[in-house]
């Protein structure tokens, strides 16, 4: 009985939704993450179906009205999941929560798009610790894949923090079925 | 997303029911494939609307329908409790293999036609396919998809003990009725492929191609799920034939009650779990 309770979630869950993801990680001068920006692709169906739901005046893109309502309703949703962003310290789950400082969308060649600034509320420094950042969704019913190149930093100097993409076995999501992709921050693959 | 493992019982993570496997294993490709298709086939049936749109005709049309089959095919391979409710309906009931052939269209069309009047009938579909907490109409419909699956387990475990008394040649453990309520159970949740596909389509006005290809995603469906069914009838009756003949009526009569209670019990914790989202 309790086998099928925890097994729920993943009988029910596949990806129906898919987004391409590219990020801008800003330091500030103490070499702390000031802010990270994230810019999101969804599919063309899904952004479809949103923006038919969404753009009332019906031009193809969002006003500002459009843009709130878009935000309360499928943007605030995803707020109470860390905005799928998970940040490891030392290779654990950092507790530290994120404020959403700025959130606009607009269409672009028949894709929505999402781009959002959230800044960190505990300090990060990834040149003191290891930090590691994975843009995903836990009950996989969005899968997230990374744009070619998908880290741009700005605000340290000279190569000061190179990045590379690794599959994190040590924290599988979909009950252990996915290794999800994610980000070493300041470091060198070894 | 990267690498995949599959179904197998562990403690690890948050001690839940599946693991993965080696990190490299030769299922976990298969994983990483399958859900890299099936983006790419998502990806290839917008685009070739589009192609549509702009009055392209002939070979695309019929491209566009062979890829929303095999969309469709590949749909119902995925992870999704209806193969399970299919299987343990027919476990130990000794059913005739064109029996599982014919649920699993049943169960396909419903799925699809389900789909095709929540396009029809509402403006837009996305609260639907965005996760499940955005949308109490979908929750609904799955709330009711689960009492059904839990009722028909329950008649089916009656019907059981009822024909567990008759004389050996007098029992017949299968019934067209709940089969069909039992498909019709599962398949009235709106296939979100489908759901995506139309509405793309329609709100581009291919309506008539947008229902087409739906056709074909669930030809592919009903595909992929005969063949679970009917194989699993098949692979059955081998067993028993493998199984000594003692041994197997109490080991078919103790499947047809597990088969029921399984039943029951999904339909159970799928509905305390979709509650939450009410």
């Amino acid at each position: 009985m309790i086998f099928f309770f925890f097994c729920v979630p993943a009988l029910i869950a596949h990806p129906h939704v898919w987004v391409d993801v590219s990020l801008r990680v800003d330091f500030d001068k103490n070499g702390d993450i000031a802010s990270i920006m994230e810019i999101w692709r969804y599919d063309e169906m899904f952004s479809m179906a949103v923006i038919k739901q969404i753009d009332k005046n019906g031009d193809g893109d969002f006003d500002a009205k459009e843009e709130s309502d878009l935000k309360n309703l499928y943007f605030s949703s995803i707020e109470r999941f860390g905005f799928y962003t998970h940040i490891f310290v030392n290779g654990k789950e950092a507790k530290t929560g994120m404020k959403l400082k700025d959130f606009s969308a607009r269409m672009s060649d028949g894709n929505l798009i999402y781009v959002f600034t959230i800044v960190p509320e505990k300090p990060l420094n990834p040149l003191k610790s290891e930090i590691d950042i994975g843009i995903y969704d836990s009950g996989y019913y969005t899968e997230f894949s990374y744009e070619e190149d998908p880290v741009l930093i700005t605000g340290l100097s000279g190569d000061g923090c190179p990045f590379y993409i690794f599959e994190d076995d040590e924290h599988p999501i979909y009950f252990g079925m996915v290794e999800p992709e994610t980000i070493a921050l300041c470091r060198k693959k070894l | 997303m990267a690498s995949y493992g599959f179904l197998g019982i562990s403690m690890k993570s948050r001690g839940v029911c599946v693991k993965s496997g080696a990190g490299s294993s030769f299922l976990n490709v298969v994983w990483f494939k399958f859900t890299k298709t099936q983006r790419m086939l998502n990806k290839k049936v917008a685009r070739s609307m589009r192609e549509i749109k702009k009055g392209r005709k002939g070979k695309i049309f019929w491209f566009l329908m062979f890829l929303s089959f095999v969309y469709g095919f590949l749909h119902s391979f995925g992870p999704g409790h209806g193969k399970i409710v299919m299987i343990s309906y027919f476990t130990g009931k000794k059913a005739h293999w064109k029996r599982g052939a014919m649920m699993g269209w049943q169960i396909a069309f419903i799925h699809a036609l389900s789909a095709v009047i929540i396009v029809l009938s509402v403006k837009s579909i996305a609260s639907y396919v965005f996760g499940a907490s955005a949308s109490r109409e979908m929750a609904a419909l799955k709330l009711i998809s689960y009492a059904g699956i839990f009722i028909i387990g329950a008649i089916t475990f009656f019907e059981v003990a009822k024909n567990e008394e008759k004389k050996p040649e007098e029992k017949n453990f299968h019934s067209g009725k709940s089969q069909f309520f039992l498909a019709l159970s599962v398949g009235v949740v709106p296939c979100a492929g489908i759901l995506l596909v139309l509405f793309y389509a329609t709100a581009q006005g291919l309506f008539s191609v947008g229902l087409l290809a739906s056709l074909f995603m669930s030809l592919g469906m009903a595909f992929a799920l005969s063949v679970i069914g009917s194989g699993y009838i098949l692979a059955e009756r081998k067993a028993e034939v493998l199984i000594k003949s003692s041994a197997s009526a109490k080991i078919f009569k103790a499947f047809r009650y597990s088969g029921a209670v399984l039943l029951m019990l999904i339909g159970v914790s799928f509905f305390v779990y979709t509650l939450r989202f009410v």
